[in-house]
């Protein structure tokens, strides 16, 4: 390995992958604009964005099956823009799976390994190990093709994981299975993160998965990375309008500042500092309290519309006197019994609850 | 019960024709290799005369028809498989255009390609012309038309496109993502053409061989055009003994033991092929 002399301190903190001004181009086309991006060793790291936002590209990128337009990438400290897939140190689990289907499930994890011309012995044991972190050792000798969706997948999985590689590269792995499923394997996958360790980017567009699987989290919208932070973070303080929208629900309540005052067009004023300008004052459901005696410091009133009921909260819609809705979730059926549709209602937030956020 | 006479029945039709077209003349035809020819007339007997005589005599055409049509399946193969993938993995929007393009020179017929090797390979042909003028030759090269040279070029012209179509059809299965994992976990070009492509595509391959290796193998057309008097195969032969000869049951006993020989290389290389495959 390239382990060119570098500072003891500088070690420490090498990250496993960096992107530099990476960038491609389909003719005229920008899938992906100029991204840099730092990803720790160890960290379980997601990129999350909408169908068509350059989120596939991006990883397909660092896997090396899409040559870049510009800009490189480095995997441990070698650069690796020029290397084809099988010189890189990457694996990466293809949302199809991409199986060998002339091949049995232990010969399609041991594809790799064979290659790499490692003794037959460890190819046995390694492959026996990975076959149990994934659940799949009584399928070894059957063919692939006679496998359950959720089976394939396993299969793609312990392929990639069989070769230990230094950053595995995941493109929406578990989009083709069912709910249940998903969530089964959501679940596996973190075990397996935490058994084996070891870098893992994620791309989803599925905010769910992302939130319950990554430690950070790079949100992309059209071609570029618009923020990044723990899934905490980015619930909590969205850099943009989109961010609070896609990821968890928000109240999205168009505002306009004057003088370091934020007026909404339903009618409150609150002291914010920054330029005159039209902002967004955005409010998560579950921050909206309801008809309560409980100080709040932003107070108005709605009419209820409508009750949903989702099993663990309670989604109720308010539409205000200017004619935009509230939706308000809470986990309190108590509170909810004492209205009717129809009722006038005192709804409100706390300032530390809401985000205001210009353009 | 029911279900397997209503599977009979329903495989009847396949089965008929089946034997009109293929059992009951070949049977006809296995009957007839022991029978003998006396004074113009068959002669039901039971002989392996003709059989010790197709391989007393014509054991070496045999060979080197077998040769012409192993050169002719392999290279049409090779080809074909080359084509295939290109149009299937390379050629992108292309693809289809090109498979139209392939295709469409089987509207020309055979015998066109027979006669436009003809005019190409001929004393006074275009490749004889071309070469002059550039100068590489002073005098004309007799040897390209009216060799084993030209049947084999002429051959693997014609059944190119047709070699093309069941290549292409098993390669349409193969997924892209595949290929890209094979490369992922450290495989380069050819070990995944070898690996992973080429396993997939077996029959296909196997179809496309077996069908240029058995045409080109009982033709008799194409030696008799491009040949010339040294180039004859079994096929014309065989044409000799059913024709002018008038000898049916030894052209009976020609096609038989053609028939069984290339009927074993197939099964050999069906083998072969399953022992290159993975499992
Ligand atoms: N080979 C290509 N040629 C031209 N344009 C392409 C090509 N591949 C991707 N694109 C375009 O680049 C953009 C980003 O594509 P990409 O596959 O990265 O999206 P994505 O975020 O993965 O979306 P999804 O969630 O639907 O998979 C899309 O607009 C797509 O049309
Ligand atoms: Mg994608």
């Amino acid at each position: 390995m390239t382990l060119s002399g570098p500072t003891s301190s500088g070690q420490a903190r090498k990250p496993i992958l960096r992107l530099t001004g990476v960038t491609k181009k389909y003719g005229r086309k920008i899938a992906v604009k100029p991204t840099d991006l730092t990803i720790q060793r160890g960290e379980f790291f997601a990129i999350l964005g909408p169908s068509g936002c350059g989120k596939s590209t991006l990883l397909r990128m660092i896997g090396g099956f899409v040559k870049p337009s510009g800009g490189t990438i480095e995997i441990d400290g070698a650069d690796v823009t020029a290397l084809s897939p099988e010189r890189r140190p990457s694996n990466m689990v293809f949302q199809s799976y991409g199986l060998f289907v002339h091949m049995t499930v232990r010969q399609n994890v041991a594809y790799g390994l064979r290659i790499a011309k490692v003794a037959k012995s460890e190819i046995d044991d390694r492959v026996a190990e990975v076959l149990k972190l994934v659940h799949l050792h009584d399928f070894a000798d059957r063919d692939v093709t006679r496998l359950s969706g959720g089976e394939r997948q396993r299969v793609a999985l312990a392929r990639a994981l069989v070769m230990r590689p230094k950053v595995l590269l995941l493109d929406e792995p578990l989009a083709a299975l069912d709910l249940k499923l998903r969530k089964a394997m959501h679940a596996e996958l973190r075990d397996i993160h935490h058994a084996i360790g070891g870098t893992f980017v994620l791309v989803s567009h599925d905010q769910g998965e992302v939130m319950s699987l990554a430690d950070r989290v790079a949100v992309m919208e059209s071609g570029s990375i618009v923020q990044e932070g723990s899934p905490r973070q980015i619930y909590r303080e969205p850099a943009t309008r989109f961010i609070s929208t896609f990821i968890g629900d928000a109240n999205v309540l168009s505002a306009e500042r004057k003088g370091g005052v934020v007026k909404l067009e339903a009618g409150i004023e609150f002291p914010d500092e920054g330029p005159d300008t039209h902002v967004n004052v955005i409010v998560r459901p579950e921050n909206i309290l309801i008809d309560g005696d409980a100080p709040m410091d932003v107070s108005i009133e709605g009419e209820l519309v409508d009750v949903i009921f989702f099993g663990s909260y309670v989604q109720l819609r308010f539409h205000l006197d200017d004619g935009t809705d509230l939706i308000a979730h809470t986990t309190d059926e108590t509170a909810v019994c004492n209205i009717e549709v129809g009722h006038r209602v005192k709804l409100g937030w706390n300032y530390d609850q809401q985000r205001t956020l210009d353009t | 019960m029911l279900k397997q006479r209503q599977g009979w029945l329903s495989a009847a039709p396949a089965i008929i024709v089946f034997a009109v077209l293929f059992v009951a003349p070949l049977s006809m035809f296995f009957v007839v290799s022991f029978w003998q020819v006396k004074l113009f007339a068959l002669v039901p007997t039971f002989t392996f005369a003709n059989y010790a005589k197709t391989f007393q005599e014509y054991s070496g055409s045999l060979l080197f028809t077998l040769v012409i049509g192993l050169t002719v399946g392999f290279v049409t193969t090779a080809l074909a498989f080359g084509f295939a993938y290109v149009i299937r993995f390379r050629a992108g929007k292309l693809g289809p255009l090109l498979l139209f393009m392939a295709l469409f020179t089987l509207f020309g017929g055979y015998l066109v390609k027979i006669y436009a090797w003809k005019t190409i390979l001929g004393r006074e042909g275009i490749l004889n012309t071309a070469l002059m003028w550039v100068g590489v030759i002073d005098e004309p090269l007799t040897m390209l038309l009216y060799s084993p040279f030209a049947v084999i070029i002429t051959l693997v012209h014609y059944l190119l496109p047709l070699a093309i179509l069941p290549i292409y059809g098993s390669l349409i299965d193969v997924d892209d993502h595949a290929l890209e994992a094979a490369r992922d976990l450290g495989a380069k070009r050819g070990r995944v053409m070898l690996g992973i492509v080429l396993p997939q595509a077996r029959f296909g391959v196997i179809a496309a061989f077996a069908m240029s290796f058995l045409v080109s193998a009982g033709d008799y057309v194409t030696p008799r055009l491009v040949g010339g008097t040294q180039t004859s195969m079994l096929g014309n032969f065989i044409e000799g003994q059913f024709g002018l000869r008038m000898n049916a049951p030894l052209g009976s006993a020609m096609s038989f033991t053609m028939l069984v020989v290339c009927l074993a290389i197939i099964i050999g290389l069906w083998f072969l092929s399953r022992l290159t495959s993975p499992r």
